[in-house]
């Protein structure tokens, strides 16, 4: 039983590593991508000249930029890679060669999500590396005051942020457009990066309002959780045991859509 | 997104069958050999357009397969032949009804284990090589990697690729893909083939080397159930055929069996006669003027003894007699009390 338990792990390891492979080769084959690339750089880039013109901190204002251009740039690879990826696969009937084989759909969906987590990863490790090093090159106050432990791990919880919106991508691309699944993620990261005033609106509504919008900020994803943006303009410290938490609420919200995904790809033609 | 399959979709209830329809389809139902594919009374319905009708594509479809045996399954373009081959190769479940591929169910791990599966035009990953293609499916298989190292150089001799394993997909010609097909097809080296319009797409001599290697395929003991909508593709290569028109069997059989039911024309070539004087001739339909004489049709076998004799009294040199085989769509256009007979 443990033996037949452990052969099916390491089968569905191997299947997952397999389609993630060739889901990671063919996205970055794609011309979006570098568009992004080349985007986010400017955006970095960008930073500086609005550093120049302020008058106070301009140090801040380089980390603002940076981070937001980092944030956006992930967001962007992971949505719009995502969203399109099981459809295509549907549509171009390349899904055949695999389901076809003794490989279910969630192994399938599971492989896909590893590919675009891939891609979103090496963005977010290439365009993170530029920005420390545009931090250390053009930071007047010095990198070590500007850089400190909530930086770091703002720029963990950018690429865990990232990878909730690909695995929702990919959930909402397993039963819609293309197109309706960019909208839908991006409607669910904006809604979920505003939970707290969700939850405002809610008491000050009140009423069966108040509680709708409450049950909604209680089911969409928070992506609160993992935004320290004011935490690392401010300076303000980040303890372990938040990280900890909201790393694994980033697994868990991860987990449930690749799940759902992989059930709702049931119905999908193939 | 779920495509409605329009033309089997349009199914009608006046599908008279051809040939006699045993129970369920067997072909060599005489012989020993155990079923590879077992097709049960097989229904199957999508949900089409926004309010989501129900639309009947299969209709208690009936079928058994032999074992090493080369099968058939013909059916013009709409048919239904795609549909009912997406559920032998375990890609989705019939709406009811049971299919079985040596004994195991379609969708399960055992049946997919024996089954390789060419779609129909081959869609597949062009960013890859040929030799990565199968290194993907290798390993989706469940083979080791020493065992597909080992396997892709036999496969890819086997389709004559060998030459081209390191170039991208997207450069192959649509020869080329057909083959690579067929390589990813056999790699797991499974004892049942469905090859969904393997010919599709081909040019004579394309097609020529499909059926050569079809057939090799066949000689190494392997069962290989493949559709087509051209008769000239399945005659050569297959004894008996299934035949299924807007989602219902409508014929089994032996090919031959199944031709005589169409219309049967000969074809008669001629020269040493104007034309004007061939289409005084009693029984010569459709006279075309060629380079290197006359061509005319003769419907019927009755009245080719009958054309050839004024043929010869008007002293023409005949240059072949040959009969024409119909089309498939010509035998499904014929009205029922056309046809002969079972």
């Amino acid at each position: 039983m443990k033996q037949s338990v452990r052969e099916s792990a390491i089968r569905t390891f191997e299947i997952v590593r397999a389609v993630g492979r060739v889901t990671f080769l063919e996205i970055i084959r794609d011309k979006v991508l570098y568009n992004i690339a080349v985007i986010s750089f400017l955006l970095l880039g960008a930073g500086i000249l609005a550093s120049r013109l302020a008058i106070l901190k301009q140090d801040r204002v380089i980390l603002d930029f940076g981070l937001t251009a980092l944030t956006l740039s992930c967001m962007l690879v992971a949505v719009l890679c995502g969203a399109g990826m099981l459809g295509r696969e549907f549509d171009r009937r390349t899904v055949y060669v695999a389901l076809s084989r003794p490989v279910s759909r969630l192994q399938f969906v599971a492989g896909k999500f590893a590919g675009l987590a891939a891609v979103v990863a090496l963005n977010w490790l290439l365009l993170a590396a530029a920005y420390i090093a545009l931090l250390a090159l053009a930071a007047h106050g010095g990198f070590g005051q500007l850089a400190g432990g909530t930086f770091f791990c703002a720029l963990f919880l950018v690429l865990a942020q990232a990878l909730m919106a690909g695995a929702l991508a990919v959930f909402f691309s397993s039963f819609t457009t293309t197109s309706l699944a960019v909208v839908f993620t991006a409607g669910v990261w904006i809604i979920g990066s505003n939970v707290s005033q969700l939850r405002w609106l809610a008491v000050k509504t009140g009423g069966g309002l108040g509680g709708a919008l409450d049950v909604l900020a209680l089911m969409i994803p928070n992506f609160e959780y993992s935004n320290l943006g004011l935490k690392v303009t401010y300076g303000v410290p980040v303890t372990w045991l938040y990280m900890t938490a909201s790393l694994a609420y980033a697994v868990f919200v991860v987990l449930l859509a690749v799940l759902l995904a992989g059930m709702l790809a049931r119905g999908k033609e193939g | 997104m779920r495509r409605c399959p329009a033309r089997a979709s349009a199914a009608s209830n006046t599908s008279t069958p051809l040939l006699p329809l045993p129970a369920a389809c067997t072909t060599l139902a005489d012989t020993a050999m155990p079923n590879m594919l077992e097709v049960e009374k097989v229904d199957q319905h999508f949900r089409c357009g926004f309010l989501m009708r129900r639309t009947q594509v299969l209709h208690a479809v009936e079928l058994r397969v032999p074992a090493k045996s080369i099968f058939g399954f013909l059916g013009p373009n709409g048919a239904g032949k795609t549909t009912l081959i997406t559920l032998i190769a375990g890609l989705r479940k019939p709406s009811s009804g049971v299919i079985k591929v040596g004994g195991h169910d379609a969708t399960g791990t055992a049946a997919r284990m024996k089954t390789g599966y060419l779609p129909e035009r081959p869609y597949f990953h062009d960013h890859l090589t040929g030799e990565g293609l199968l290194k993907y499916v290798g390993t989706l298989s469940g083979m080791s990697r020493p065992k597909i190292l080992a396997r892709i150089p036999k496969v890819l001799s086997l389709v004559g690729l060998t030459e081209a394993r390191r170039v991208e997909l997207r450069k192959y010609s649509k020869g080329m893909l057909q083959r690579i097909g067929i390589a990813q097809a056999i790699l797991h080296d499974p004892e049942f083939l469905v090859l969904d319009e393997p010919m599709s797409g081909l040019d004579p001599l394309g097609r020529k080397e499909m059926r050569e290697l079809i057939v090799g395929l066949a000689a190494g003991g392997r069962t290989i159930f493949f559709s087509s909508h051209i008769i000239t593709d399945v005659e050569a290569i297959c004894d008996n055929v299934a035949v299924i028109n807007k989602g219902r069997m409508i014929g089994c059989g032996p090919i031959g069996e199944f031709l005589s039911k169409g219309p049967v024309k000969t074809e008669i070539a001629f020269a040493g006669v104007d034309a004007a004087a061939a289409r005084g001739i009693d029984g010569l339909e459709q006279v075309r003027e060629m380079p290197d004489g006359i061509r005319a049709l003769v419907p019927g076998q009755e009245a080719v003894g009958r054309a050839l004799t004024q043929l010869l009294d008007l002293k023409a040199r005949i240059l072949w007699v040959n009969p024409v085989r119909p089309s498939l769509e010509e035998i499904f256009e014929q009205p029922a009390g056309g046809r002969r007979a079972p």
